[in-house]
């Protein structure tokens, strides 16, 4: 079943040079239980599309058309203490940078705690520890009782994405948006952090968009791949298809301009600077 | 026999972080020959970037030395310290926001004296042709410019000196990988064309791969591994490196056959 659904999300920002569009009437579905990527370079509208599904983005210099359907409910057309009731209770966040995304003055334990206060009233203060010892060890952390009282700056960058990971799962979310999660991390402690991800994310059924511009990543982690371009979906499709057969000139010039560790020279493109714009999108 | 521009000796760096010592360069020693394109690599906290700033002079060392051409780096010399140039990872605060670009230029020209008065206008469009921009630059502010843009400038700086030495910190990891692609293989080009001498300092080993022939790989201060690079990645002595290249996401099943 589907669980979320953009239709046609077209984003426009007002600014004293005039407008810029975010996003051109890009769709996207995640069905239940599906790992899906969103890439991009910077500036392609990867990190606005996830504000958007979490309401982060309302002013009035930002103008909004389409739909965003979660379990049928409009998103864009709630009001915000609905939105409130669902952000951080069945959607949920990751940012890139664990570090500065922990509060440096409370203990790990007492923002786990927050979290779920957020959202439920009854729960036993008893059973609470237990349960937050048994999500840090969903992220394979071996002394979560130590993690738990620690503050942030006594975590390591790695230790700090797996406390953010099992702090995004707290309320069992329906899905969870991870914006580019491993980025910051050292490329052995990503490989370990997107396997926990993977993992966990599978073993409790719940789907995930993960936002990255790391092709090599998106491979190892999603299901389905959607490729974004200045706003505009360029190409959709299974992980397989997308690397193996990629259809739009763009997709096949980023991975082309990747360097390769089994090649001693640089790859040569076959193309230069053409207008991805122009040309129609791939659905595979 | 080719010559060796620079060799590092029993490097030691250690720094005092309250009651403690952290030995972040711990007894380094290799050599870089003239035109090689060397890659010091590792995680954060290895020590790659201290032994930049111990080339650089921006530290000094706690003992053992570092020799350009057979005489001891003496960091009051000028005439030494152009021939060793610098470019950083982020080219938007490693350039100054309130300088027109002829002005970045023309500074390095006139504190090294290396042009006449007359000569620094031509020089520094001379300098922006080799990376690749023209005179239309020359009046325009670092935000005015794409990323790409700026970090040419910054590869400009460092031409501007007439360096033998130009040491690369993460050159490419803030660029998107198509601008990535044009600006190494515009070093390349620079390489080849003045007779130049690279040391990179990166984390990326697919880059790594496929742009230096000698690869150095740190961790915790040390040298863990130092060889061809083809070595490196093919066949990778110790344990540390092997994991290292097996961490790399790869985007091609051809390049997972490929890891150790």
């Amino acid at each position: 079943m589907t669980l979320l659904s953009i239709k046609n999300l077209e984003v426009q920002f007002k600014h004293y040079e005039g407008i810029t569009t975010a996003l051109k009437k890009i769709s996207l579905d995640i069905q239940e239980g599906e790992k899906v990527a969103l890439v991009g370079e910077s500036g392609s509208g990867k990190s606005v599309t996830a504000r958007m599904i979490l309401g982060l983005l309302s002013n009035s210099n930002i103008k909004k058309s389409g739909e965003i359907f979660f379990e049928n409910i409009d998103l864009l057309k709630e009001n915000s203490s609905k939105i409130k009731q669902i952000r951080g209770n069945e959607i949920s966040m990751i940012f890139q940078d664990p570090v500065s995304s922990l509060n440096p003055y409370f203990t790990v334990k007492k923002q786990m705690l927050q979290a779920l206060e957020n959202h439920k009233k009854d729960f036993d203060k008893k059973e609470v520890e237990e349960y937050f010892i048994n999500l840090l060890r969903d992220v394979k952390i071996e002394d979560p009782e130590r993690v738990l009282n620690s503050y942030a700056f006594q975590l390591s960058g790695g230790m700090a994405q797996r406390v953010m990971i099992s702090m995004a799962m707290i309320n069992n979310p329906k899905l969870i948006l991870a914006d580019e999660p491993t980025t910051a991390l050292d490329v052995t402690v990503q490989k370990k952090v997107l396997s926990i991800m993977k993992d966990v994310v599978s073993r409790k059924k719940m789907s995930m968009l993960l936002i990255s511009h790391n092709l090599g990543v998106v491979r190892e982690f999603a299901d389905k791949i959607y490729v974004i371009y200045q706003g505009k979906i360029l190409e959709e499709g299974s992980t397989d298809k997308i690397f193996n057969s990629p259809g739009h000139i763009y997709t096949q010039t980023l991975l082309q301009a990747i360097p390769k560790i089994n090649s001693s020279k640089l790859p040569s493109l076959n193309s230069e600077e053409l207008d991805y714009l122009n040309q129609p999108k791939f659905t595979h | 026999m080719s010559a060796k521009l620079l060799s590092i000796k029993n490097l030691y760096k250690v720094f005092k972080v309250g009651l403690t010592n952290v030995v972040a360069v711990d007894d380094v020693s290799f050599e870089i020959e003239k035109n090689d394109s060397v890659s010091i690599v590792g995680e954060s906290g290895s020590g790659k970037t201290t032994i930049a700033n111990l080339i650089l002079g921006v530290e000094t060392p706690t003992s053992g030395s570092i020799k350009f051409e057979n005489s001891e780096l003496d960091y009051n010399k000028k005439e030494l310290r152009k021939k060793i140039q610098f470019v950083q990872q982020n080219p938007l605060s490693s350039l100054n926001p309130k300088k027109t670009i002829y002005q970045t230029l023309e500074l390095p020209l006139k504190i090294h004296n290396i042009c006449s008065k007359k000569e620094i206008r031509n020089r520094v469009i001379e300098l922006l042709n080799y990376v690749d921009l023209d005179e239309n630059f020359l009046e325009r502010h670092p935000y005015s410019l794409s990323g790409g843009q700026r970090q040419r400038i910054s590869i400009a700086r460092a031409l501007a000196c007439e360096p033998e030495i130009i040491i690369f910190d993460e050159p490419t990891s803030a660029l998107d990988v198509l601008i990535q692609l044009k600006i190494l293989n515009l070093l390349a080009e620079i390489k080849e064309k003045l007779n130049l001498t690279y040391i990179f300092i990166t984390h990326d080993l697919a880059v790594v791969r496929n742009i230096s022939d000698k690869t150095i790989v740190m961790h915790n201060g040390k040298i863990v591994e130092m060889n061809k690079t083809k070595q490196v990645f093919e066949s990778p002595e110790t344990q540390y490196t092997k994991e290292l290249i097996r961490s790399i996401p790869t985007i091609t099943d051809a390049e997972e056959k490929a890891k150790p």
